[in-house]
């Protein structure tokens, strides 16, 4: 919620500061959005409150859960490394850096979530980004207006590429890679879930 | 605590907004029908780890405006408080290998060198 906030503010004032500036309004064609990248931030769509305080790219708490993941992989080859078992198919070694991870560690720690994975009708309602994702979900829509519709729910290709759920053959996400990053054992994570991808 | 509550305000050169008032004077003078149109203008939300800034650019890529906010970086210290970790120790190690590998870049560049040096000095000599 800072964070956007934040991203409000900084876009208000400088408009501010320009207008006031050269005494007119000043109109702009478009805005871009860079972003830090594999930070993931888990929300509902009902409420439009994150589950969570995002976890940062640079967050090593996941290391433990990188190297679960890299054990229960299935072994592509015996030649293949346990961290490299989803190179082929992602690009990416299994690391705490990446998304994925961060995912896994939200369905192992976080109740409300699980709980809401669970039920039939909250699941729908379950949202998870990057932060990209997260300002483009709020910039668009309402969260708390009358039909609680909220924004869209999208990123674009290069940061969906940084979660460990992307084929890198057809640019989207993989159900198969979905089931083995966020593990058996925890709530089915449902493709509906996560941001479609722009390409 | 106060500190990074601050949205810094940063607005382009003189020129460059002496330039775009004036393209802007000149299309409301020449009206909608007319070729002039106001001065394009693209907005630029960096969402950054630490800080947010947003950078108003002209059609020539100059800075018109900009803001820029830091925020709440939460470090716990148990493995059960929330919020985002940044581990100094883990970038001064992302930091350290980064002037390693350039260090092994420069000594392998040198290495190669010397040694294309050595075998030209070697042939030249073979030749003469």
């Amino acid at each position: 919620m800072e964070i956007y906030e934040n991203v409000c503010r900084c876009v208000n004032i400088a408009h501010e500061g320009l207008n006031e500036a050269l005494k007119t309004t000043m109109t702009i064609k478009t805005v871009g959005i860079t972003n830090q990248r594999e930070t993931l931030v888990a929300w509902n769509s009902s409420t439009g409150q994150p589950y969570y305080n995002a976890i940062v790219w640079d967050d090593t708490r996941t290391t433990h859960t990188a190297r679960e993941i890299a054990h229960e992989a299935p072994c592509v080859n015996s030649f293949t490394k346990d961290s490299d078992k989803l190179r082929a198919q992602t690009g990416l070694p299994l690391a705490s850096y990446f998304s994925g991870t961060k995912l896994r560690w939200m369905l192992e720690n976080v109740p409300l979530l699980r709980q809401d994975l669970q039920s039939e009708s909250e699941c729908q309602n379950v949202r998870f980004g990057t932060i990209d994702s997260w300002l483009v979900y709020n910039m668009t829509g309402t969260p708390n207006d009358k039909y609680r519709t909220g924004g869209i729910h999208v990123t674009d290709v290069t940061n969906a590429s940084r979660w460990l759920l992307m084929d890198l053959k057809n640019l989207n996400w993989d159900e198969t890679l979905v089931g083995i990053v966020a593990g058996k054992n925890n709530p089915k994570v449902p493709l509906s879930t996560l941001p479609q991808v722009l390409r | 605590m106060v500190d990074h509550l601050l949205c810094k305000l940063t607005l382009g050169s003189p020129e460059v907004l002496t330039s775009l008032a004036a393209q802007d004077a000149a299309s409301v003078l020449a009206g909608p029908e007319a070729a002039g149109s106001p001065p394009p203008l693209v907005g630029s939300i960096d969402q950054g780890t630490s800080s947010t800034r947003y950078i108003i650019f002209n059609k020539q890529g100059d800075v018109v405006a900009s803001a820029q906010m830091e925020h709440t970086q939460i470090f716990p210290k148990g493995a059960d408080k929330v919020g985002c970790v940044i581990t100094t120790r883990n970038q001064i190690m992302i930091k350290t290998s980064r002037i390693t590998l350039i260090i092994f870049v420069f000594a392998l560049f040198r290495l190669v060198g010397m040694n294309t040096i050595l075998w030209r000095f070697m042939r030249t000599y073979v030749v003469v």
